[in-house]
């Protein structure tokens, strides 16, 4: 798809002609209704989940979904609009701590933490965003990177409030008393709504005319904003909600967990995340899902082959990634499942490429 | 004032280290077009060859250059294996690889040499040089002498060499460069040797003020990142200045900023690259690139 190619969309369809017009939109709404029928199908299953899983795999699997939402903000920034950002862990730390202090220092509710962390990640983000917006490709990621290795430091310097390298330890939320599973089922479906919250905001994001928009930057800046897309606003507006969601994972890691601490915020964090993402797949929201897998049980893994090779098993699923499956594993699954269809219906309207 | 200017000249003497690594990677961007993110982690890679020579009986000279040899052979492979089959793909996917290389070489230096910290000697005496009431350790004038003569050198390389002006073709315009004959893979491989033999330098010259581990590079390859950014990433000019300025506002700020904390003082020098590049987005000494739609 190149730059100007913004008409491949779901109304600009009929105007290739009638008859094409006419079975795209059937395609359209048939794809749509088997997508909802897909999501419902793994809403249920997400929340039969605690009732078959052991305590601990109900745990981690609340590990999978907050980094899943931290991870579809850079997918969002990174996949979307193609801006390298090394910054990830910034956002995710302020997220953590942003939740945290709200709680104790506050008074405020778990939820009520959270969107406080999600809405101070999101100032962070215009914050960084504004004058990043001039930057792009490589700069950006220079300058990200310097906000990445900052989080440490400051952490540790500002440690009468976050207690800087022993960190903070955080009450976990506790189940009302009609609740039979325990707190990590709980917790588990706490973070399961916001969690569904922050996927299906995204995907309506991504999904119009703001989609197309920011394929349009991603593809081509210049091509964008002389057809009248307002980069630098859109640039800025992407940049503030993907630090947002990246807060939102950070906070709902903090309730998961309990405790905090700079180690857990490094550079490291950074590029596991934009691993995981590019091994999700790149612009798609699902390979979100991937992602938050991917951090979840690969770094735990890897560390059990030695603290050596932990960081060439990472090195080696990012290079090895890039080289044979660009598209990551969401991405290359989508091109088996059009390529498939397309042997199988002869002709295959644009339009009826899922979305994302 | 005695004080300031003793502050400057050891700020000079760290900058000339940021400058070297930072002259590297612009000559990796000049030639390749990529930022190698993996740059620190491969001059510890050296650091560590030349630990291994001095320790299996070599003289530190002799461990040094045999480093450095070596370094330049690995940069060329890794060129050829890991980055030629990617070097035309977008910005993010060669930034992914780069990263993916900076793992890789930090967990094999781990994997090899281990995680206990070694110590490398100095090529430099432990003398100390004093004008005045200034006093210049030999470290300092030494290290500043090998930026100079390595600066001289590619100078010379570029401007007056065909081996040069072959590199500088084949970066400008890889189509001309191949139809007038120049062997392109040879040279783009070529400028990752001369890189990866720059970036040996540095670490040599790190190695004996750190202790080596495998992390050694890890803070110099972000001060070395901001030192080219001042300078676009494409001027030799500005990756000097730009170290020099690192070295020097990081200097000052360690001995007047004592208020800050050691945590935030060491992120100061990069604050003042972010306002650089914010208020000049193409670098102090990069020229502006105008984009066809």
């Amino acid at each position: 798809m190149n730059g100007i190619d913004l008409s491949t969309s779901t109304s600009g369809a009929s105007g290739a002609s009638g008859a094409s017009g006419a079975s795209g939109g059937d395609a359209r709404s048939a794809a749509r209704g088997r997508g909802a029928a897909i999501a419902i199908v793994a809403v249920l299953v997400l929340a039969g989940l605690p009732f078959v899983m052991p305590a601990y795999q109900t745990f981690q699997m609340t590990g999978v979904m907050s980094y899943a939402v931290a991870a579809l903000g850079l997918n969002l920034i990174t996949g979307y609009v193609g801006q390298v950002s090394l910054g990830h862990n910034a956002f995710f730390a302020i997220g953590s701590y942003a939740a945290a202090l709200a709680m104790t220092k506050m008074g405020l509710g778990y939820a009520g933490a959270v969107l406080f962390a999600g809405a101070v990640s999101f100032v962070a983000g215009v914050m960084v965003g504004y004058p990043a917006k001039r930057l792009r490709g490589l700069y950006l990621a220079l300058i990200t990177l310097i906000l990445a290795v900052s989080v440490v430091p400051m952490i540790k310097h500002f440690s009468s409030h976050t207690g800087g390298a022993a960190g903070l330890l955080v009450d976990k939320p506790a189940p009302p008393a009609w609740f039979g599973l325990g707190q990590d089922a709980w917790i588990y479906y706490l973070v399961l709504v916001f969690t569904m919250l922050a996927f299906w905001l995204i995907r309506n994001f991504v999904g119009g005319s703001t989609g197309r928009a920011l394929a349009g930057i991603r593809e081509g800046e210049l091509a964008a904003s002389s057809m009248g897309i307002d980069v630098n606003r859109l640039k800025v507006i992407v940049f503030g909600v993907g630090a947002m969601l990246a807060g939102l994972g950070g906070a709902l890691a903090t309730f998961t967990v309990g405790f905090i601490g700079p180690d857990s915020f490094t550079l490291m964090l950074s590029i596991g995340f934009l691993a995981a993402i590019v091994v999700g797949g790149l612009g798609t929201i699902w390979g979100a899902i991937v992602a938050g897998l991917f951090l979840q049980f690969v770094p735990s893994y890897a560390s059990d082959l030695g603290q050596a090779l932990s960081g060439a098993v990472y090195g080696g699923i990012l290079i090895l990634c890039m080289f044979l499956m660009p598209k990551g594993v969401v991405g290359s699954m989508m091109n088996l499942i059009s390529r498939r269809r397309q042997a199988k219906g002869g002709t295959h309207p644009s339009t009826s490429k899922e979305e994302p | 004032m005695q004080y300031f200017f003793q502050q400057v000249i050891n700020g000079i003497g760290d900058g000339a280290i940021y400058a070297s690594l930072g002259l590297a990677l612009v000559l990796i961007y000049r030639t390749t077009n990529i930022a190698n993110f993996a740059k620190g982690e491969m001059a510890t890679v050296s650091a560590y060859l030349a630990w291994q020579g001095i320790s299996a009986g070599l003289s530190p000279g002799w461990a040094m250059l045999i480093a450095i040899v070596l370094s330049i052979v690995i940069g060329i492979v890794t060129y050829l294996l890991i980055v030629r089959p990617v070097q035309y793909k977008d910005e993010l996917t060669i930034i992914i690889v780069t990263l993916g290389l900076f793992l890789a070489f930090n967990s094999f230096s781990g994997a090899i040499w281990g995680f206990l910290q070694m110590s490398v000697p100095s090529l430099f005496p432990q003398a100390n040089l004093g004008i005045g009431t200034f006093r210049l350790s030999a470290d300092l004038l030494g290290t500043i002498a090998v930026l100079i003569a390595i600066s001289a050198s590619m100078y010379g390389l570029f401007q007056r060499t065909r081996l040069g002006i072959a590199l500088r073709a084949s970066a400008s315009n890889a189509t001309s460069a191949k139809l007038v004959g120049i062997p392109f893979t040879a040279m783009m491989a070529a400028g990752w040797g001369l890189a990866a033999g720059l970036g040996a330098i540095s670490g040599l010259l790190v190695a004996p003020k750190l202790t080596l581990d495998p992390n050694m590079m890890g803070s110099i390859i972000i001060y070395a990142f901001a030192a080219a950014v001042v300078g676009g990433l494409t001027s030799y000019r500005g990756a000097v200045v730009g170290g020099s300025v690192v070295g020097i506002s990081q200097a000052l700020s360690m001995a007047y900023l004592p208020w800050l904390g050691s945590d935030l003082q060491i992120l100061l020098p990069l604050l003042l690259i972010v306002a650089v590049l914010v208020a000049k987005p193409e670098g102090l000494f990069g020229s502006t690139v105008v984009a066809r739609v």
